[in-house]
């Protein structure tokens, strides 16, 4: 119901944990900047989702919408994993797709495998729990997540969201405000009876006196 | 509507006097606006910016052009994406308005490829065929007349280029149309009062969202001012609408 709002969100929200990642790890940003705006089209067969991912002054973008792409990588969610996230198999070696420059993937592979981050909780939470979940094993199998490190990340994104008041509204806090919105529209209401009650007291206080 | 009255919100008033009118809100609410503008939508403005910023698939080196460009929130993401050797032109009716965008992008470390330029969306003074994107977010409702104004716009497009228009339209989903008319006529002048300690102004907003036409009367209007291939594109159950219109 919500079209490319819901989209668009997703998407920031991930691109923004991505980001705040990337900050403690000046290799992959360096190699980031290579990457500056040349476009990608992901997309995911099963589940089907299509993405344009791009750098754009130093941060990684994650957009609903793209032209030109410069290249097109296609596959299942799984083998995606595999080639970008692992890196244990070889780009030729894999079900994966590419069309389009050949070398640009292989730059993105090179960013995307090394970059640090919990992809687990990342894909569960907007992939949904099923699929977060044998992507969550998948991944448990083969990469130990330094604890630390990730309660680190967690932090620093908290804080930054609350700094930035509550950049990206999730799902609790917009039902919180539809809900509070409710009963500010219910408090009005009252307060308008109350209103017009003490007029009308006014005025027939105002006409008993005249009288 | 006659010849010489227009509309201000739901009040008539002389066509010379809305210019004016439209400027006091700006000016009266310009240095809260930021503050009001997250409260107003829960912050879901930014994401309805961002798929904007998306669908101008801008590229580095472009000219763009962000009119009632206000505290500068597309601006800021456009200097970032044309770079050093593209231009970004802030362009505001109201010089309140245009010194906060000014002092926020400065405080964002936005210079070099920006420009400030007072200017009305229906006399733009820029030569034809000067830019490559045109962007005007929740704008084109306080514009006096707006076919004039995409006329201009049109203008000063290089041919190739596109329009962007983003601005509060139909809902296209009843439950949310009374939802958001009960919040945007009751709440918002409320929320205004204890905010900004102005209601006329949020008011004013309120009612001018209403009167702006919904979806297909502007992509009407934009067929007429000369853009090809209009489209739009409902966010949010059609709270909001972005239109796409190009010079071809
Ligand atoms: C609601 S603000 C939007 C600001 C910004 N684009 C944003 O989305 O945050 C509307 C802006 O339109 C400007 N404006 C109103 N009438 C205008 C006109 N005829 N020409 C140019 N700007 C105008 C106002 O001064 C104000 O800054």
């Amino acid at each position: 119901m919500f079209g490319p709002t819901v989209t668009t969100t997703a998407l920031a929200s991930v691109q923004l944990m991505i980001n705040q990642a990337l900050k403690f790890d000046p290799v992959s940003k360096l190699r980031l900047q290579s990457l500056e705006g040349r476009l990608v089209r992901l997309t995911i067969n099963n589940p089907a989702f299509v993405c344009f991912i791009t750098a754009i002054d130093g941060e990684l973008r994650l957009q609903s919408h793209g032209e030109q792409p410069e290249a097109e990588i296609r596959g299942s969610l799984s083998d995606l994993i595999k080639v970008f996230i692992e890196g244990k198999t070889n780009l030729a070696d894999s079900q994966v797709e590419i069309i389009g420059s050949a070398g640009l993937v292989q730059q993105w592979q090179e960013f995307s495998k090394d970059i640090e981050i919990d992809w687990e909780e990342i894909i569960s939470q907007y992939a949904g729990d099923t699929i977060g979940h044998q992507v969550a094993e998948v991944i448990r199998s083969s990469h130990a997540w330094g604890k630390a490190r990730r309660e680190n990340i967690r932090n620093q994104l908290l804080e930054y969201a609350i700094e930035e008041k509550q950049l990206l509204p999730n799902q609790a806090l917009f039902k919180d405000f539809c809900e509070r919105n409710q009963q500010l529209r219910l408090d009005i209401d009252r307060l308008e009876a109350r209103i017009e009650r003490l007029t009308q007291l006014l005025i027939d206080d105002e006409s008993t006196s005249k009288d | 509507m006659s010849d010489d009255t227009t509309h201000f919100g739901f009040q008539k008033v002389k066509t010379s006097e809305k210019a004016g009118r439209v400027a006091d809100v700006f000016h009266s609410v310009a240095a809260k606006y930021d503050l009001m503008n997250d409260l107003m939508s829960g912050g879901i403005h930014r994401i309805w910016k961002r798929y904007t910023i998306e669908m101008s698939a801008a590229r580095p080196k472009q000219k763009i052009l962000d009119i009632a460009g206000g505290t500068g929130d597309l601006s800021y993401q456009f200097s970032r994406i044309v770079g050093p050797d593209g231009l970004v032109v802030l362009a505001d009716i109201n010089d309140s308005m245009i010194k906060v965008g000014r002092d926020r992008l400065t405080d964002r470390g936005v210079a070099g490829n920006i420009e400030y330029c007072q200017a009305d969306a229906q006399y733009l003074p820029f030569p034809d065929n000067t830019f490559d994107c045109i962007t005007i977010a929740f704008g084109l409702r306080n514009v006096t007349d707006k076919d004039m104004a995409l006329e201009s716009m049109y203008r000063v497009l290089k041919p190739g280029g596109r329009l962007l228009v983003l601005e509060f339209s139909k809902p296209n989903n009843p439950v949310v149309e009374k939802i958001y008319d009960q919040y945007s006529f009751r709440l918002l002048p409320m929320m205004g009062k204890l905010v900004a300690n102005d209601s006329e102004s949020y008011k004013y907003l309120a009612e001018s969202i209403r009167m702006h036409p919904d979806q297909e009367t502007l992509k009407g209007m934009m067929e007429n001012a000369g853009f090809k291939e209009c489209e739009y594109h409902n966010m949010t159950s059609g709270i909001v609408a972005l239109h796409k219109g190009l010079k071809i």
